[in-house]
Order: structure tokens, then sequence, then C-alpha cells
């Protein structure tokens, strides 16, 4: 664990201001820092004294076992849920959420629901013309960018989600488990549609349980723990830029004693 | 059950009520009972009438003017109380009080507070409908998915489009129900007003047919009232209902 431990975001987990020790290749200023968070919702406190930052660029994954607060961290980085103490700086200008389930509201068209996601975030009309069918191209649904979301199947919902997220040109791509409810076929299709969508200036943080979809996507694996008396929360950070680095995270899943949790939801 | 079902089944409904009403009006006195044909024949004859079409112009702005102000006031106090729990724990014995008081004392004070005419007869339509619409809308926004609350968040939805996009559609089905019953109370409410403290309007001609014992008159004006609520309903209310349905009939 000792030479995963000296990876780049995880200096930045132990000490967030400290710019000097990061090595990540893109930029200089992090786009997300939290600063000694607690979170705490209905009594219950799920994050305390939390320190951590993403530089832009950064493509993150966010593991650990089932309830353990990765979902709230992602609303916490999306403004869905704010600090109980602490701070948060989230320089992203424009946030790209995909949900677990597609979240598309039932009474508009896939073309009206990321029709309505642009017109928010400023987009004039001539450029929402001009975009919106290339963009429902690419995920192949341009033919169906009349119908309604009863009328898709899961799989294609998905992708009008995943379509509404890059319909704004993310600084910043959250994913919440965003394949959990597809078969594995499709998670396999989708997760190819990702890749082809995602911009290298595009920051992701990738919470899912298919180590194996998300491995290809991301240089880094954060694996978020709890400590076994107190509600505090540790990370533990491993590069996955290249090949045998990946190797080597998945080796060191099947030896830790952390595998055993994520592998029952893998 | 067919279209062609229910079109039968509404035509042999309305025949038996038709059917009653004349098998009653010719056991009882034309003075207490008027029969349909008489109340038709006064009907045409009514809206032949120059004094009939000023008459009915004025209930009608009344009504909407009152429809437009409850349904106004009654909205966006939903929409917030159904947000903000604070507004309607504060808004409750408002509410409590408006709907449980009897109409016609609200009519009594009222003519002593405006005297008679339109102001009296739009302030209590006004202030016995927005509750309905109130609750009604308070409790529907209650209920919206927070998940779409969470949406807009993220991807910095306008109140614009929150409202349009969210709040709307969302409740557009209880909304609907709503706005219906309100039309009907609406008409019932601003024809009480106007028999009680009007010099124009439906309401005073139906208690000057009752005070000279024009009963033909007095169910030729019914009919009037029960015409408006069926033009509401069918012509005002079911195209909006188709519209903010519309993605159900895929369904």
């Amino acid at each position: 664990m000792d030479s995963l431990m000296n990876s780049p975001l995880n200096s930045l987990i132990n000490n967030p201001m400290d710019r000097s020790t990061h090595t990540s290749v893109q930029h200089e200023m992090p786009l997300v820092t939290l600063n000694k968070v607690t979170l705490t919702l209905a009594e219950q406190t799920i994050f305390d004294n939390l320190s951590l930052s993403f530089n832009a660029g950064d493509k993150v994954a966010l593991l650990g076992e089932s309830g353990i607060g990765k979902s709230s961290l992602l609303k916490l980085i999306a403004g869905i849920y704010q600090a109980t103490y602490g701070t948060l700086h989230n320089k992203a200008l424009r946030i790209g959420y995909v949900f677990q389930e597609p979240r598309l509201l039932p009474w508009l068209t896939v073309e009206q629901n990321i029709n309505e996601v642009m017109k928010a975030y400023g987009v004039n009309k001539a450029q929402r013309t001009k975009e919106l069918p290339v963009l429902l191209t690419q995920v192949a649904l341009n033919q169906f960018r009349h119908y309604y979301p009863h009328q898709l199947s899961g799989g294609m919902a998905q992708r009008v989600s995943l379509a509404r997220a890059f319909a704004i040109k993310p600084d910043l791509l959250l994913l919440d488990e965003p394949f959990s409810a597809l078969d594995s076929q499709l998670t396999k299709q989708l997760s190819l549609l990702l890749q082809n969508l995602l911009t290298p200036a595009t920051t992701m943080i990738y919470v899912s349980h298919y180590l194996e979809q998300v491995l290809p996507l991301v240089q880094l694996c954060l694996v978020l723990h709890a400590s076994d008396n107190t509600n505090k929360k540790t990370f533990t950070c491993h590069s996955t830029a290249n090949k045998n680095e990946r190797e080597q995270f998945l080796h060191q899943f099947t030896q830790h004693d952390f595998k055993n949790k994520i592998n029952k939801v893998c | 059950m067919k279209h062609k079902q229910q079109v039968i089944m509404y035509i042999l409904g309305l025949i038996s009520l038709l059917a009653t009403w004349q098998f009653l009006a010719s056991q009882v006195s034309n003075m207490i009972l008027a029969s349909p044909i008489q109340t038709l024949w006064k009907f045409t004859e009514l809206i032949t009438h120059n004094t009939f079409w000023q008459q009915l112009s004025v209930t009608l702005v009344r009504l909407f003017y009152a429809l437009s102000l409850a349904c106004f006031i009654g909205f966006i106090l939903g929409v917030i109380a159904g947000r903000h729990a604070w507004l309607k724990f504060y808004l409750a014995p408002f509410r409590w009080l408006l709907m449980s008081v009897p109409p016609v004392i609200v009519v009594l004070l009222a003519m002593l507070w405006f005297g008679m005419g339109n102001s009296m007869v739009i302030f209590i339509t006004v202030l016995l409908l927005s509750p309905t619409i109130y609750i009604n809308t308070q409790k529907a926004v209650e209920h919206i998915d927070s998940h779409w609350f969470e949406l807009a968040q993220v991807y910095k939805f306008s109140w614009y489009q929150r409202l349009s996009k969210i709040y709307i559609p969302a409740i557009s089905a209880p909304l609907c129900a709503t706005l219906i019953i309100v039309c009907c109370n609406g008409v019932r409410i601003v024809v009480l007003a106007e028999v009680l403290g009007a010099h124009q309007g439906i309401g005073f001609k139906l208690a000057d047919a009752s005070s000279n014992f024009n009963t033909a008159e007095l169910y030729a004006w019914v009919i009037v009232s029960l015409l408006i609520v069926a033009f509401m309903e069918l012509v005002l209310l079911r195209p909006v209902q188709n519209y903010l349905l519309r993605w159900r009939e895929h369904i």
C-alpha cells in the first residue's frame, strides 16, 4: 500500500492546499476543493473533517462499499447538499450530472429534455438547433428525438441522460452509478459512448461498481473507507493511468481486505 | 368503456333526468315547478332579448375577475407553501377559517363592507375559492419528487423553467381537477352573491323572477348558469387539460 499512498491525489487529500506536491499533468489550480468538510444529514454525520481536491482534467473513480457516502460526496460537490462545517470551493462553471436513474422529465420529449438544460445555461436558439441533432446522432437517438421518456428503453433513456450532461460541454462531469440498472452488454456500450464523448479538459468523478468498465476511463481510483468506531471517512488513492497500474490496483483489490466489501457489489 | 357506449350512457342519463323533471312538473302546479318545455320556451325568449346579453356579460366579467384573482393568489401561495413549511403553518388558521365559514355569512359581511355590486361579488368569490386552490396546489407541490428539484438545481434552471417545466406539469393532474371544482363553485358563489346583493347579473334576475313568481324564467336562468359551467369545462378547461397532460396520451 505504501507505494500507492504516494500517488499525486493522495497528497492533496492529506494537504489540500499544498500545490507543490501535486504532479497531475493538466492544470495549475484545483477545480474542486473540500477543506475540512463535515456533512450531516438527518442528524447523521456522513463525513467528518474531510479534505480533498480535484484538478481540472482529473478522471477519478470513486469506490467504496454501499452506503458509505459516495453519492453524498457527489451531491456535495454538485451543490445539492451544503457542507455543515468547512468550506467547499467548486470553480466548475458547467456541471454535468448523470444520475443513477435517467431522471428525464416525463412530460418533455427527448429533444426538449436536452433543450431545457441548454437553455438554462444560456445557449442561444441558433446554437441549440445546430448542436442538438449532432449530439443526438452521437448517442444514436436522432430518430427518437420526439419520443417521451416512457417510450424509451432503459438504455436509450440513460443515453439521453448522458447526452443531456454533455450538451452543456461540462467542465465537471459527475456520474453516480449511471449504468447500474442496465445489463452488462448495455453497460459496455454506454461506457464506450462515454469514452467517445469525454474530452481531456473535462474533470470526471465516476461512482460505479463496475470496476472493469470504469478503470479504462480513469487515471485515479479513490477508495472510501469508514473507520470502525467513528464516522471518520478516509481515502486511499491509487493511480490507474496505465495498464500495469490498473492490473496492480485490481491485484491490490484482490489482496486487500476492502476487496471483499467491494466485490460483493461488483 | 368504448367511446360509443360512453355517449349512449350519457344520453340515457340526460333523458332520464328530463323525464323525471317532466313527470314531477306534471304532478305539481306550474307555479312551483315549470316543465322542461316551458323552461326551454322561456329560455329561447330570454336569449333573444337585448338585456339578456347585458346581464350575462355582467356575471361573466365578475366571474372572470374573481376566478383569475383566486387562481393567482391560491396558486402562488400554494406553490410557496408546498416548498416552505413555515408558510403552510402560518396560513393554516386563515385557510381553516375561510373553508369553514358558511358562504352566506361572508356575503352578509361583504355587503356591509363593500355595499352592493361588483366589488362585493368579486371579493367574496376570491375569498371563498382561493383556499381550495391553495390547499390543492400546496398538497400537490409537497408531493413532487425531490429528484426534479435536484435536477433543476444541478442544471441551474431559471425560476421560470422551474415553474413551467417542473411545478406546473408535475401538479397538472390534481390542478386540472381543482380548476373544474373551482369553476363550478365559482358560478355558484357569484350567483349566490348576486341574488343577495347586486342590481345586475344572473343572480339578480333569478331573485327578480323568484319574487315575481315567474317560475319558468327562474328555471331558464338556472339553465343559463348550467350552460356557463358546461362552457367553462368543455371549451376552456378541457383544452388546457389536454395540453398539460398530452404526454400521457402515449402511455
